[in-house]
């Protein structure tokens, strides 16, 4: 049966794996521009080429007096995002500072600095953003069927705003931009997130996970990562892309505190460090490895080691 | 479980660079700050799309402060001339003194009580009894402070920092029927942070400031 619409208590916004709160709305808006192709001698249009669209995104929350929002969109890093300990020179991200030579004092603080959003290094330049549409039938339960899914990847916050006005509630008001909007369904209408990082449920890579070579999804038996009308057959539907557009799986290289996307191809373990996937993650399908959903690491480069980190964002049917 | 806050959870505070304790500021009806995060698209042969959007530097930041005309104390804050106001030794205040002024700070701190469930405002606030903060933990300077009890001082539950204001406008507006209104504008650029918890004003004065970790 069509669904006739979609209200504020069935969409939930994601950021990197972070649901954020109070949000008020969320707003995407694609500006398309092409242009029109004549020469000389031809009335008629010849072609029409289109540019790269513009999508801006609006993000608008209450104030609540957290700062988990800003810290997610400004991608802290994993240890300094936590928030939860007495603020020390390993977790925090701000520092209390003396003089013009801005000599440490000691004192450290929790929190988030705009020169955050500045910085590449130990993150990707743009935060994935997505957005599921609760099953109708499950509205006001806490059932996670989902009917549909909003996803924005390499999203760049451009404003920022913070208002206090009386009679009013406090907002922390955001805009972003980005080039890329998808609309996931069916089989792919799941967006997973599972990540090997300081601030995730799996922790970071282990000396298991290294020793082994591999890693398994949470993801259950029986379901699948959806094959998108993007993949070639050897391709499913990892969401963040390499240089190439090839799906791909993040990497966190904490020794030189570099993130890169670096490309997931369907395969199995004999297909390490052969022709055609030397340097890329291979996935392997639960039906040969007793059921389990396994990305087995690279065999050259890009081979993760102990306290690095991985995000795999994928589009599955659960 | 705090879903907004509103007026009696926002305190605004205008802070000099020698100010050795907060002073809030009154009859102030609305605080803006907005930073423009512009960004570049990068492109290249090859991509349709750009491979990068950096941040362009410096990040200028905007402040507007919307006050309810009566003394002119706000107008002595902005112009860092706050103690001889206080004394009564402030026989005038110019534009000159406003443009004086380059390392004013706009504080604001969040809290979780209203000013009259907390019983005070800033150093008289306190956790009401059997309110939702007893049990919550809280943070000042960074450090956890473990959790509230019954009685204990209330503090924010963040603190925004806005370095080195320089103000771009003022207006003071009365119309018929209405009551006075007196606003002031400023930039800044970079310097904006938003802290957990309670920030000292010796951390943000004195020659001290914050910026980010190593």
């Amino acid at each position: 049966m069509a669904r006739n619409r979609i209200i504020y208590a069935s969409q939930s916004v994601w950021v990197n794996g972070e649901v954020l709160y109070r949000v008020q709305s969320l707003g995407s808006t694609t500006t398309f521009t092409s242009e029109d192709i004549f020469e000389l001698g031809h009335l008629d249009i010849v072609d029409i080429v289109d540019d790269v669209p513009a999508v801006a995104v609006t993000l608008n929350t209450n104030d609540f007096g957290d700062v988990r929002t800003l810290a997610t969109l400004a991608q802290l890093a994993p240890a300094k995002i936590v928030m939860e300990a007495t603020a020390t020179n390993s977790n925090a991200n701000l520092a209390v500072v003396s003089g013009t030579a801005l000599t440490e004092t000691g004192t450290y603080l929790h929190g988030v600095a705009l020169a955050d959003f500045a910085i590449t290094c130990g993150a990707l330049p743009g935060v994935t953003l997505w957005a599921p549409v609760q099953d109708e039938c499950a509205l006001g339960t806490l059932d996670n069927l989902i009917d549909q899914a909003l996803f924005l990847d390499e999203v760049f916050v451009n404003s920022l705003e913070f208002g206090y006005t009386t009679g009013a509630n406090a907002t922390e008001n955001y805009g972003a931009e980005t080039d890329n909007k998808m609309w996931l369904l069916n089989d792919g209408k799941f967006v997973n997130w599972e990540a090997w990082t300081a601030n995730s449920t799996q922790g970071v890579l282990d000396g298991t996970d290294i020793s082994n070579g591999y890693v398994d999804l949470t993801l259950a038996s029986g379901t699948t990562i959806a094959a998108l009308s993007t993949n070639s057959a050897t391709q499913r539907g990892f969401l963040r892309k390499d240089d190439n557009g090839a799906p791909a799986i993040t990497w966190y290289d904490a020794s030189e505190n570099e993130v890169m996307n670096v490309e997931i191809m369907l395969g199995a373990l004999a297909d390490v460090g052969q022709a055609g996937f030397v340097g890329k993650y291979i996935y392997e399908l639960p039906a040969t490895t007793g059921g389990v959903h396994r990305i087995h690491f690279p065999d050259a480069t890009y081979i993760p080691v102990a306290t690095d980190g991985l995000e795999i964002l994928f589009a599955a049917d659960a | 479980m705090i879903g907004a806050v509103r007026q009696g959870q926002v305190e605004i505070y205008i802070v000099g660079p020698n100010d050795s304790s907060y002073d809030i500021a009154w009859r102030l009806t609305g605080c803006t700050i907005t930073a423009d995060l512009t960004r570049e698209a990068l492109a290249e042969l090859g991509h349709l799309s750009p491979y990068d959007r950096p941040l362009t530097l410096p990040i200028p930041i905007t402040a507007t402060i919307d006050t309810t005309a009566g003394d002119l104390e706000n107008w002595s804050k902005v112009a860092d001339q706050l103690s001889a106001f206080d004394a009564g030794t402030l026989d005038d205040l110019d534009l000159a003194d406003l443009m004086a002024s380059e390392d004013l700070k706009l504080v604001v701190m969040v809290y979780a009580q209203t000013d009259e469930e907390a019983g005070g405002t800033y150093a008289n606030r306190t956790v009401m009894a059997a309110g939702s903060l007893i049990g919550q933990s809280y943070w000042i300077d960074g450090t956890d402070m473990d959790i509230y009890a019954e009685g204990d001082r209330e503090y924010p539950l963040k603190t925004i920092v806005v370095e080195h204001l320089k103000i771009t406008d003022e207006g003071a507006t009365l119309d018929m029927g209405a009551n006075m209104t007196q606003t002031f504008g400023f930039r800044s650029t970079n310097d904006l942070y938003v802290v957990k918890g309670a920030v000292s004003v010796g951390n943000i004065t004195g020659g001290l400031q914050i910026r980010r970790n190593t």
